[in-house]
């Protein structure tokens, strides 16, 4: 057998493209769906700086990961599983250092991206929102924002459909008190 | 019968089908109270949507995207720097993304049988070597197929990794004869032992057996369909 061109190249060559092509589905996948990762980050860290170190955090844990990802299945969804369990994870820590001096309701700038005259109104759904349980407002913004079914909420959240489906009723009656959409 | 605040939420979340849809669009056509409180849902759906709307339509941040891109090689040499300083720094050009995350758990009281057998392929790995592709094989398959080929004789072979061990069996008239075995007895141990560096040595002396390309999927099923007999 031929030293230098012999079949180890040819297995080399094809495993590599073949390594290639999956890490680039992975990638591909994952930089198609930042944009609205960003924007579920945003409605759950509550302010854009916050929401991007939640997507950076996301990002390692799904890159460190990744063998755990099936091709195939659907990268948004555990994408999304992994940010939240994040901030879950985060909250909790941040919470019991911040408490004593922040008042909940300090939190609010996701609006910043809109125009001058907007910035009320979105500085009301801000401040609606955080007040919100951090699962309702999960459960509401997974729905009501990024559209997915509740079945698919409840795997996202990692809870029965049954307690997703009350946590976005009692989250969307708030808000809906809150906003003064009475129904 | 009463239709209940959740089920109209539910309705204007598009969740309901069947008999509950029917039932709830009747209920509509005749209350106009009920689809106020759809259009309050869907106006404030419509309000939220809005306002994070922006955020995905801005461009995102260079640092995100290098913490994508970049990540991908980070991960990578960072399993190169825990790895034993083995030669063969090829093999992760070869499975980088396979091998870079995988930690074999070794599996107490699995695959002892193939230690009585000594150069043929008994039990658990006999058969996951007639009957699993690496196409469709399962990420946490006990025993991991990590490529097929054809020897110096045109008989089949395939590499294979386990918590026990790992190599390469090649086909013949007796069954997978183990030309090359790595590792092993690790689950008397109870030790982790990780994937990449047996992987590595597998791949390797795959090199030096394998006459012509790996296996596509095609070709995997295609041999498997025959029982890995060439004729």
């Amino acid at each position: 057998m031929d030293e230098t061109g012999g079949p180890g190249r040819f297995i080399r060559e094809r495993a590599k493209k073949l390594s290639a092509q999956q890490s680039n589905g992975f990638e591909d996948g994952l930089l198609a769906l930042l944009p609205r990762m960003r924007r579920f980050a945003a409605g759950l860290a509550r302010n854009l700086p916050e929401a991007d170190d939640l997507c950076q955090m996301t990002i390692e844990r799904a890159l460190r990961s990744r063998a755990q990802w099936q091709a195939g299945t659907r990268i948004d969804s555990w994408m999304y599983r992994i940010m939240r369990n994040i901030w879950i994870d985060e909250g909790r820590a941040k919470t019991r250092r911040m408490q004593t001096f922040v008042d909940a309701d300090a939190g609010s700038g996701v609006g910043m991206s809109g125009g001058q005259e907007e910035r009320a109104e979105l500085t009301d759904i801000d401040r609606a929102l955080a007040k919100l349980p951090d699962e309702q407002r999960e459960a509401v913004l997974l729905v009501m924002v990024e559209g997915y079914s509740y079945k698919e909420a409840a795997g996202i959240a990692g809870c029965p459909v049954g307690t997703l489906n009350s946590r976005l009723v009692r989250g969307r009656d708030a808000l809906m008190g809150l906003l003064g959409e009475t129904g | 019968m009463t239709i209940s605040k959740d089920m109209i939420a539910a309705y204007a979340d598009g969740e309901l089908e069947g008999e509950a849809l029917r039932l709830v669009e009747a209920a509509l056509a005749a209350d106009p109270a009920l689809r106020a409180e759809v259009d309050a849902h869907r106006a404030l759906k419509a309000r939220l949507c809005a306002h994070f709307a922006p955020i995905a339509e801005t461009p995102v941040p260079e640092g995100l995207i290098r913490a994508v891109k970049g990540g991908a090689e980070v991960v990578d040499f960072a399993t190169v720097a825990r790895k034993p300083a083995r030669p063969a720094p090829m093999r992760f050009a070869w499975f980088g993304p396979a091998l870079a995350a995988s930690l074999v758990v070794a599996l107490v009281g699995y695959g002892v049988s193939q230690r009585s057998g000594n150069d043929y392929a008994v039990g658990d790995l006999a058969a996951a070597l007639d009957h699993q592709l690496v196409a469709t094989q399962p990420t946490g398959a006990p025993v991991r197929i990590l490529l097929s080929f054809r020897g110096g004789k045109g008989q089949f072979c395939r590499g294979f990794s386990s918590a026990l061990q790992a190599g390469v069996a090649c086909r013949d008239g007796r069954g997978w004869k183990l030309v090359k075995r790595i590792g092993g007895g690790s689950a008397e141990t109870g030790e982790y032992r990780q994937a990449g560096s047996a992987d590595a040595e597998v791949l390797s002396a795959i090199q030096d057996i394998a006459q012509g390309p790996a296996l596509d999927a095609q070709g995997e099923r295609n041999a498997m369909g025959a029982s890995w007999r060439t004729e």
